[in-house]
Formats: C-alpha cells, sequence, structure tokens
C-alpha cells in the first residue's frame, strides 16, 4: 500500500488509480478528457438546468463552455486584464447565486450576457486608475486592430454597449434589447448609429 | 477614403479584435467557476399567494374529490408500505432528489454515537430492499446490487457525527462539498465481492465534511465504470448534503453572501514593471522564504527591484502587488528552463535585466479575499493555501519561478544569469 491509502484494520482498500491492478482511474478528467466528460456532450439548456440544482460541474461546464467570449467582451470593454478578470469572476458569482431565478434555460446566454454587461459597467465606474493609457500589455499587433479598439473605446458608452453586445457576443437584436432594457426599435437605431459613428472614426 | 461596405467591415473589425484576445486558461476558468459555485447560494424567494380560481361549487366538488382519494391512498398505502422508515427528501443529511434516481435517507440526524444513513439509486430499488428500509440495517440494498444492470449506479453513504474524540479523524481526510468520485478508492466492504459471478465495480471515499465523518460506498454495474458513469455518479454526489444548517451555519452563509462580491478565493495578477537600478546595474531580486515551524516562519516568495522596491509578493499571509506597474497577459506558471529546488533556508537571487519584465502572482486564499489599495500597493489578506511567483522579461524569456504550499515547503527556480545573494539566508 502506498502513503496515499485509507487503511483500514482489515487492509482491504487499496489505492484505486491508473497503475493499480490494471483498474483505470475514477478520475474522469485524468487521461481522456477530451471525451470522457458528460456535461461537455449535454446541451446547454440540461446543464442549466444541473446547474440550477446546484451541480458544480455543470456549472464548470457552462463557464468553460462561455468564459473565453465573456472574457473577450470584458476586455475590450474594460481594457484592462486584470478588470476583465476580477469582472468575469464577479459575473461568474452572481451567475450562480441567481443561476435559480433563472427560468428558462435556453435563455442563459443572453442572461448571463446582462449580468457581464453590468459588472462592466460597475467596473468601469468604479476603477481608480486610467483604464486606456497605462494598460497596452494586452493590446493586439495588428495597426489596424489598435484603430479598432481605441475608436470603440472612444464611442458614446451607449453605443459601444450595443456594438460589442450583437458583434462580440452574437446576441440578437432582441436579445441586446432585453439585455439593456430597452426596446428593440432602440437596439436597431443604436446600431445603425454607432456604426456610422465607428465607420467615422475610422476613416 | 471611405471603406466600401462599411456594416461588413465594422463587424469583421470587431469579430477580428475579439480573436486577438487570448482568454484565460482552462485551468483558471475552472478555478473562477469553482469559486463563485462554492459561495452559498441565498434562499429563494415566497412565492405570493394566487387568487384561488374555481368557483364555490367546483371547489366543494373538489375538496370531495380529495378526501375520497385521500382515504383510497391511506387505505392502499397501509398494505403497500415498507415496514421501514426511509424518508424520501433530505433532511439533515442525504442526497436531493433528483429525476431517475430513487434516494431513501433513515430519517435522523446523525450523532457520534449513531449513523444516520443514505442511499441513491439510479435504478428503481429491488421490492425486498423497498420494503425493508434502511433503517438499522447497514444501508445495503443487496437485492437491488445483486441485479444492477451495467449500467446502473448505487451510492450508499454513512453519516456519523464529529464527537469529541478526534481519533478517527485520519481516516476521514477534511474534504470540500462536493466530494469527487475521482477520489474514491477501489474497496471491497469486509473482503466480500457483494456479486462474485458478475462482479461490480466497488469503491469507497472518506471525507469530514460540515463536521460529519462520512463513508460513501460506489456501487457500479460493471468492475470498469465508463465516464458517463462516473459523471452520472459525480452528478448525484454534487446533490449530496451533510449536516443541517443550524443557526451559526445560516448566521456565518449570511454573513459570507453579504460580503464583497469582488472577494475572491483566487488572486492571479500578471504585471508588466519597470525595473530600478542598483549599485549601477539594472536588477530584480526573487527571494523565497520556506516555512519553518520552529521559527514560526512561513512560506514566501517576492520580486523586488532597485531600493527594495516590491513589484509582487506572496505569502501565507496574503498578497501584495506593486500600483506602478501595468496589467499584462499573463505569463507561465512553470520552472521550464530554470534550475533550482526546495529552499531549506530564506534565499535570494539577483537577476540582471532590462528596462521592464512581467511579474505574475497567482495565490489561492482559504476564504475569499480581496484587493484593496494601500499606500503605493494593492493588498489583499487573508490565509493563503498555496502562492506562485513567477518572473519573465518583457520578451517572456523565464527569469525566475517560484511556489510555496502553506506549512509545507518552498520551491525556488531561477535562470542561469541569475546569483545567489549570500547576504540572505
Amino acid at each position: 500500500m502506498s502513503q496515499n491509502d485509507v487503511s483500514r484494520d482489515d487492509g482491504t482498500f487499496a489505492r484505486l488509480d491508473a497503475t493499480t491492478e490494471g483498474v483505470p482511474s475514477l478520475d474522469p478528467f485524468a487521461d481522456r478528457r477530451a471525451s470522457e466528460s458528460p456535461p461537455a456532450e449535454l446541451d446547454e439548456p440540461e446543464l442549466v438546468r444541473r446547474a440550477q440544482l446546484g451541480s458544480s460541474a455543470s456549472f464548470e461546464q457552462l463557464v468553460l463552455n462561455r468564459g473565453p467570449a465573456l472574457y473577450r467582451y470584458l476586455a475590450v470593454r474594460l481594457r484592462d486584464e486584470g478588470d476583465a478578470r476580477d469582472a468575469l469572476q464577479e459575473t461568474l458569482l452572481a451567475a450562480w447565486q441567481g443561476l435559480p431565478s433563472l427560468r428558462t434555460g435556453s435563455k442563459f446566454w443572453p442572461w448571463l450576457c446582462g449580468i457581464a454587461a453590468h459588472k462592466a459597467a460597475d467596473a468601469a465606474r468604479g476603477r481608480s486608475h486610467a483604464p486606456l493609457d497605462e494598460v497596452d500589455a494586452s493590446a493586439p499587433d495588428d495597426d489596424e486592430l489598435l484603430e479598432v479598439r481605441d475608436a470603440l473605446a472612444a464611442l458614446p458608452q451607449h453605443f459601444r454597449e450595443v456594438l460589442l453586445l450583437r458583434h462580440l457576443l452574437g446576441l440578437s437584436e432582441a436579445e441586446v434589447a432585453e439585455v439593456l432594457d430597452t426596446r428593440v426599435g432602440t437596439v436597431k437605431s443604436r446600431s445603425a448609429r454607432a456604426r456610422k459613428a465607428l465607420e467615422d472614426l475610422l476613416r | 477614403m471611405k471603406r466600401e461596405t462599411p456594416n461588413r467591415h465594422v463587424e469583421d473589425l470587431v469579430v477580428r479584435l475579439e480573436r486577438a484576445i487570448s482568454p484565460p486558461a482552462e485551468q483558471d476558468l475552472r478555478a473562477m467557476a469553482r469559486t463563485a459555485s462554492s459561495r452559498p447560494r441565498p434562499l429563494p424567494r415566497a412565492t405570493r399567494a394566487r387568487r384561488w380560481p374555481l368557483e364555490p361549487r367546483w371547489t366543494g366538488f373538489l375538496v370531495l374529490a380529495l378526501v375520497v382519494a385521500i382515504g383510497l391512498g391511506v387505505g392502499l398505502g397501509a398494505l403497500i408500505a415498507p415496514s421501514g422508515t426511509a424518508a424520501p427528501g433530505p433532511l439533515g443529511t442525504g442526497f436531493l432528489p433528483d429525476s431517475g434516481w430513487t434516494v431513501l435517507q433513515s430519517g435522523a440526524d446523525a450523532t457520534p454515537e449513531r449513523q444516520a444513513l443514505a442511499v441513491a439509486s439510479s435504478v428503481p430499488l429491488h421490492p425486498e430492499d423497498s420494503a425493508r428500509g434502511i433503517r438499522g440495517s447497514s444501508g445495503l440494498p443487496y437485492e437491488t446490487l445483486l441485479r444492477l444492470p451495467q449500467r446502473g449506479v448505487v451510492i450508499v453513504a454513512l453519516f456519523t457525527l464529529r464527537g469529541p474524540y478526534t481519533w478517527q479523524d485520519e481516516y476521514y481526510p477534511r474534504r470540500e462539498l462536493p466530494l469527487r468520485v475521482r477520489d474514491a478508492t477501489r474497496s471491497q466492504f469486509y473482503s466480500v465481492p457483494v456479486r462474485p459471478d458478475r462482479p461490480l465495480g466497488q469503491y469507497q471515499l472518506r471525507a469530514t465534511a460540515n463536521d460529519h465523518y462520512v463513508e460513501l460506498y460506489f456501487y457500479f454495474g460493471t468492475p470498469t465504470p465508463s465516464p458517463a458513469l462516473l459523471t452520472t455518479a459525480q452528478e448525484q454526489l454534487d446533490r449530496l448534503i451533510v449536516g443541517s444548517l443550524t443557526a451559526s451555519d445560516a448566521r456565518a452563509a449570511r454573513r459570507q453572501a453579504g460580503a464583497d462580491p469582488s472577494a475572491s478565493k483566487l488572486i492571479d495578477r500578471t504585471l508588466l514593471c519597470k525595473t530600478g537600478v542598483s549599485g549601477g546595474i539594472r536588477e530584480i531580486e526573487v527571494q523565497a522564504d520556506p516555512p519553518i515551524r520552529a521559527l514560526d516562519r512561513r512560506g514566501a516568495l517576492k520580486a523586488l527591484t532597485g531600493a527594495y522596491d516590491t513589484l509582487g509578493w506572496t505569502s501565507e499571509y496574503g498578497v501584495q502587488l506593486s500600483t506602478q506597474c501595468k496589467s499584462a497577459q499573463p505569463i507561465p506558471l512553470t520552472s521550464s528552463g530554470l534550475t533550482g529546488g526546495t529552499s531549506r533556508y530564506a534565499e535570494q537571487f539577483d537577476c540582471t535585466v532590462g528596462r521592464n519584465v512581467l511579474v505574475r502572482v497567482r495565490a489561492v486564499f482559504r476564504a475569499p479575499a480581496m484587493l484593496k489599495r494601500v499606500r503605493g500597493f494593492l493588498e489583499a489578506e487573508g490565509a493563503v493555501r498555496e502562492g506562485e511567483l513567477a518572473v519573465r522579461t518583457q520578451s517572456g524569456k523565464p527569469l525566475a519561478y517560484g511556489k510555496f504550499v502553506a506549512s509545507k515547503s518552498t520551491r525556488l527556480y531561477v535562470a542561469g544569469n541569475c546569483v545567489r545573494d549570500p547576504n540572505r539566508w
């Protein structure tokens, strides 16, 4: 028996790992990570349902699926690596606590985007350091992209928000309207004006 | 010059901008998810009573029908009810119900002298096991196990309240809820295979959680459970409740829920820092302190520059980051390309560097902590379980990497051009 074994008086327990008597490891993430995690095979509403019941594994899978896009949105929105990470963590905390109140699992993504948008707004309001000039370490190398990033930053916030939610997070106009608590018509007009304003800035 | 097809172009640019940003690593996302899901959820709000939708005469008819139905139910139930006292839902300990699972529990809270039992089965319990119930037995649904199909899972949980005598602690390692199937070990209860002709996968997991000793027995319909089967078991294990919520627990949960939401158990920052000159040389110092219990010293790692200006520091007491630095993309936490090992004494290495260095500090706290601005630093105080420090040149060449595990060890690895400073030991 190895040091890690849980000992018993009758000595009947043996540590279970990949090397013990040819018995496979019970760690579902050990060596077949890609294929063995059933939550990944489940569709999002089912993962949401399980997470609502308290399954942290399902919540983890939801975060793995949606976290990268959320982070990118927050990084563009806040233009600071650390602030984006903090805002993402806050978004996830709020999502975990608020999940039981989400009625429709299929609306999880716009609901999560809404939380992220609010957390980003809170972070932008609350931060005490300069958001733009001191945080270029995460900036892309491409000059054109740098221009876009600066132009986005120069847009009024309600224009920028619509553009990012529509094109970076892929929400529909109706979903953006729900996130921003406004009408679809307003989203359409803001979207058109935001594109025009961005285009003018990029000329 | 005005661009062609402006709308399409703007969308493309936003998408390209998105792709240029690297998301956090998978392990960081997992850590964030776990930090979030370790928080208690607030209790659901009470729902407002609705107006009774039926007219009075239909209400009378409904009441009559209910009385008849209940009478019939009680009569039939008395004929077919099991003699045991298994309860279908969780009380202080047990499994939360879910569709496709049968859950039973002994119905009484565990004490130091009396075990509480709970069973969860992914297949319907055999009538004989249902009839016997689980109170007073070993909790083993024997007939169900004898017929357990290949894709079936049965989990038997035994709970004992941790009493004044804690000698058993060493057999029940402290674990956080939800418990993990992957921590289980193969076992045969009292050396007896339940089904020798068609062996089951039999595993055991012991833990101390919420002041209870928890002993779990997993029975899979096959000796080599598939990943899908393991995850099915894990999903049910996620619904394991251990211990009643006492008033003090509730107060603690409320305090935690009311705490600042930006607090997190994981603080992980990478900084781009300007370096200082010391004795005409532009250099940084990397310090490592091992935990030495006899001297009441705690594990710590620190990166300094110039006249002892701290860039990043983490110890068993917290984290400190210089606000003179800028945020940067994370650098790898690895000792690859460096030499070193466990620090037996406090040590320091001086590394000659360029104008800027990248410093990453990662600390896992035992309870959520929050960075606050204090005199030129961002600081987070709290007990740190493990901390890591990595230093690289701005171009990414590794200079140093260290890791400490609270009360255990500190390891430090440095690049070949770093020189040990004999003045610190």
